[in-house]
């Protein structure tokens, strides 16, 4: 079965384009030729070249409207405008042929559609960026290289950290209730995290709720759940470490897991963040010391809930 | 979001620091915040880096601007927005692009001037050229009025070709010195207009330039475009067959000298086909605006013979239930 792809306007259009018919050099160029050469100034002008073809280009030195002539500076393409016009035209359209002038057409349309693409991408290269572009890497890399350069041992310390970082809650990076939040997200609470916590004095209402995204729990107890996970090693941390698929070497307690010198041992020398002032490193050294600088130039939303910013 | 001076309030400072550093480093990465951490551990792993290629990891821009010079001093040589070629730019005289307008501005602004002394010139020029003042050759001819006003006479070759011809021959003629003088006067009136009428002669030649030009600019593109019209199938009735069926299409393309202004100033008004050519541009255009809101026509034809042609006979490709029970075993 065949599906019906024409309507009868085409069916009609189709009958006289394959008759060459329908489509010709404009109706409406040839009656602005006509309007042309109807007025008294051409009427006289061409009662006279029909006599003498040498006044074909009379005026093509100076006004060739008053001659039909081709300007001067155009001579190798003819002497009367109108015939240059006309053969170009007749030519453009297949000269009679309709096909080949539908030929032509697709032709014309492959060659400005594509060249149109890279001439507006070039236009636009030099401006859609705003002032954004930082280097090719980071173009090429969605700019994963903005954060390190070195993506092997990059990607490497990363799948080593198997599901420790949620990516959706990364302004949360580094907070103890983020981290334990992951690890009941993966598989609920889990006593070793439980007995620790309540052994270093957070609340048991905290300790039971920490399922709910939504808790409120402050620094201070935070900081008291950061203590517990100093405390939280050998098999009690080996646990945790299936639980999140973590294979990286030489985390001895579980507050490692918020150290990133200790989680990007790999690459850890090579993250840097973007500032004001370009990429700048975070550790310093081998040592893992931090970039202290970067206490002045991260942005100020980042830096302090209040609008202050620590020295 | 938990901030700095808080974070510090809860673990290492220093650790606290490189926390919030990668955090709005990794943020900047789009799309990562709906990323499984395995997922983007194992792209970043995969990622390949600009090592080892000086010249491109030295770029500080994403395309030098030398490069969007290239394309657009050498590509960009058409009539569109940012130099793009348009269809009419290669083959536009086909529907009149840039000379209809032209003629209709030139006559437009010869009905703002006063042409009637070089009409007059151009009048006597004719009739000079029709024998209608007098014999061409010897003359007298003779002009009654107007800026060459005057008797020529032509002037007998001496020595006359050997042997002598039918008729005396004249060098010049009378007419060749009565046109001298009459191309001299219309170049004079010429002259003379272009000084009584600056913009509207500046007009002119403008727009008589841009017509030449365009011939120039198709012969160019053509060429460069490799559209040979010496090589092109003649008759090509396949060609054709795809033009009709894209037709709905191009009426969506609307803009100025695009492929719907093309064809309707190239259709044929006087005869059905070419309305039916308008018409089906019009026709693709209200089935999009139809089909935005889910109204569909039944104007299809349908394609298939009716009654279908008989089956062929073919080579028998099932099993019979005899046949079938023949191939059982028992």
């Amino acid at each position: 079965m065949t599906t019906s792809i024409l309507t009868p306007l085409q069916l009609i259009a189709g009958a006289s384009l394959l008759q060459n018919q329908g489509l010709g050099l404009s109706t409406k160029l040839t009656a602005a030729e006509t309007a042309y050469s109807a007025t008294p100034l051409m009427t006289a002008f061409f009662q006279a070249l029909a006599l003498d073809s040498a006044l074909a280009t009379l005026a093509a030195n100076s006004v060739p409207a008053f001659s039909n002539s081709v300007p001067s500076a155009y001579s190798t393409l003819g002497s009367q405008m109108t015939t240059v016009i006309n053969t170009q035209g007749a030519h453009d359209a297949g000269n009679g042929d309709t096909s080949k002038f539908i030929q032509a057409l697709n032709l014309c349309l492959a060659y400005t559609e594509n060249t149109n693409i890279f001439i507006n991408s070039a236009v636009n290269s030099q401006t859609y960026l705003a002032n954004t572009f930082t280097t090719t890497n980071d173009m090429i890399t969605g700019d994963v290289t903005k954060v390190n350069l070195a993506t092997t041992a990059f990607g490497d310390d990363l799948i080593n950290l198997g599901n420790l970082i949620d990516l959706s809650s990364l302004s949360d990076l580094g907070s103890p209730l983020n981290l334990v939040q992951r690890i009941v997200s993966l598989t609920g609470n889990i006593p070793v995290v439980s007995v620790a916590f309540l052994l270093a004095g957070v609340p048991q209402d905290v300790v039971l709720n920490l399922a709910n995204p939504t808790i409120n729990v402050s620094d201070s107890i935070q900081k008291l759940m950061y203590q517990a996970m100093t405390t939280i090693t050998g098999s009690d941390l080996t646990q945790i470490l299936k639980i999140l698929k973590v294979t990286t070497t030489n985390i001895d307690t579980m507050a490692d897991l918020l150290n990133p010198a200790k989680i990007f041992p790999n690459s850890y020398q090579s993250l840097t963040v973007t500032t004001p002032n370009g990429p700048r490193a975070i550790y310093l050294d081998s040592n893992a010391t931090v970039n202290t600088t970067l206490a002045q130039s991260l942005p100020a939303y980042v830096l302090s809930s209040t609008g202050f910013v620590p020295q | 979001m938990i901030t700095l001076d808080r974070l510090q309030q809860i673990i290492p400072a220093d650790q606290a620091l490189a926390n919030k550093a990668l955090s709005v480093a990794l943020q900047q990465i789009n799309g990562i915040s709906n990323t499984p951490l395995p997922f983007f551990a194992k792209t970043v792993s995969e990622l390949e880096t600009t090592q080892n290629l000086p010249l491109i990891t030295a770029l500080t821009t994403a395309v030098p601007p030398a490069v969007a010079n290239y394309y657009t001093s050498t590509l960009a040589v058409g009539s569109g927005a940012n130099g793009d070629v348009q269809i009419t730019d290669i083959i536009g005289l086909a529907a009149g692009w840039v000379a209809t307008d032209a003629f209709t501005q030139t006559v437009s602004i010869f009905s703002k001037m006063n042409l009637s002394a070089l009409t007059a010139i151009y009048n006597t020029m004719y009739h000079a050229l029709n024998g209608d003042y007098g014999p061409t050759d010897s003359g007298p001819l003779t002009i009654p009025s107007g800026p060459c006003a005057g008797t020529y006479n032509g002037t007998l070759e001496d020595p006359q070709p050997d042997p002598p011809p039918p008729t005396p021959v004249y060098n010049p003629t009378a007419i060749d010195l009565a046109m001298a003088c009459l191309i001299g006067s219309a170049q004079t009136e010429i002259a003379n207009l272009e000084s009584s009428y600056p913009t509207e002669t500046a007009e002119l030649n403008t727009i008589w330039s841009n017509m030449a030009q365009q011939v120039v600019q198709e012969n160019t593109l053509q060429l460069i475009v490799k559209l040979d019209y010496a090589n092109l199938t003649a008759n090509d009735r396949s060609s054709v067959y795809g033009f009709i069926f894209n037709l709905p299409s191009y009426g969506s393309q609307t803009e100025q000298g695009g492929v719907a202004w093309f064809l309707e100033n190239m259709a044929n008004l006087s005869n059905l086909g070419g309305e039916a050519v308008i018409a089906c541009l019009r026709e693709g255009k209200n089935q999009l605006a139809l089909g935005t809101s889910g109204i569909y026509t039944n104007s299809n034809i349908p394609a298939d013979p009716n009654p279908p042609p008989p089956s062929a006979n073919l080579i028998p490709s099932t099993y019979s239930s005899a046949e079938a029970q023949n191939l059982i075993v028992k």
